[in-house]
């Protein structure tokens, strides 16, 4: 069965329709034209032919086949983000226990507080600015900026809070706790403001 | 026709194989090559090959040469530098699984 031109052209647009990564739609339109022309006993109705090939070739049907491939080439991305995702939940129910403890002078509030702020500032907010810089390498240098921004004014403004929850009183811890308070307000809030006025004015 | 979780693992090892004794081959050929080596009993038909094939490519293990036939692209699959040395530790995992396995499933009967 020799496929004309017309045909492929019909066989792509319907591979299409459920695959857009390009280098897996090639392979694909390639195989279901490969099957089609060895397979004499598949003339017939040409329609019913693709289709046929195509339950062969992925019986749980090509958007599945498209899904399985994001998986497998996003693994390890998909089970950081989890793990990150995890690691921000436990930290932020922490620090908000601890807090809550505090406030009702309860047991272990220091505790829950320092390693929940700890964690959060050292570990989270480190590793999802990593992670956002590697899936968002081409964005604005703006917007870079705004997440140095936040992540800088997040760990000074985190550290100077453990050094208080760890009775650290002195100038210096103040002074900490100023220049974190100052990067947000100076540095991510004017840049995130400006960014929601431009959204906003386009 | 073996089912699909027993050719999950071991998918990878047998593109990388026959990558490894044919220099490049394209999808469908790959398909056809595995039905007709077993016997029509492993037949890559349960949407897994290409999804295999993007993975390794985009691991560094395999690359690919396009060449038009008519209206459409074939790519053509090859191993590359990284993907040959790869091969010879994925097929002695493999023949270790398959030896680990049939420890478990066929122990010898012991002579007394």
């Amino acid at each position: 069965m020799k496929l004309s031109n017309n045909q492929i052209e019909i066989i792509r647009a319907q591979i299409a329709r459920s695959i857009q990564i390009q280098s897996l739609q090639d392979d694909v339109l390639d195989h279901v034209c490969c099957a089609l022309e060895e397979h004499d006993e598949l003339e017939g109705e040409f329609e019913v032919a693709v289709q046929s090939v195509v339950k062969e070739l992925a019986p749980d049907g090509l958007p599945q086949m498209q899904r399985d491939t994001l998986l497998l080439l996003n693994i390890k991305h998909i089970v950081m983000k989890k793990f990150l995702y995890s690691l921000g939940l436990v930290t932020a129910m922490s620090s908000s226990m601890g807090l809550c403890f505090k406030i009702l002078h309860l047991k272990g509030a220091d505790f829950l507080l320092t390693w929940g702020l700890l964690a959060f500032t050292l570990l989270y907010l480190p590793a999802q600015v990593i992670l956002w810089y590697r899936t968002n390498e081409n964005v604005a240098l703006a917007e870079k900026l705004k997440i140095v921004f936040a992540l800088l004014s997040g760990l000074i403004t985190g550290g100077a809070i453990i050094l208080r929850f760890a009775r650290f009183d002195s100038s210096a811890v103040d002074m900490t706790f100023v220049a974190g308070a100052a990067i947000f307000s100076f540095g991510f809030l004017p840049i995130q403001f400006f960014n929601l006025y431009k959204k906003e004015a386009a | 026709m073996y089912s699909k979780e027993l050719l999950k693992g071991t998918l990878s090892a047998i593109i990388l194989k026959l990558l490894a004794e044919n220099e490049k081959m394209y999808g469908y050929e790959i398909s056809q090559h595995v039905k007709a080596l077993t016997e029509g009993k492993i037949h890559l038909k349960d949407g897994s090959l290409y999804p295999a094939l993007q993975k390794l490519t985009a691991d560094g293990l395999l690359s690919y040469k396009e060449e038009y036939v008519g209206k459409r692209v074939r790519k053509y699959y090859m191993l590359t530098k990284k993907g040959k040395v790869e091969t010879v530790e994925h097929i002695a995992e493999v023949k270790d699984f398959i030896s680990t396995i049939n420890k478990i499933m066929f122990p010898q009967l012991k002579t007394t």
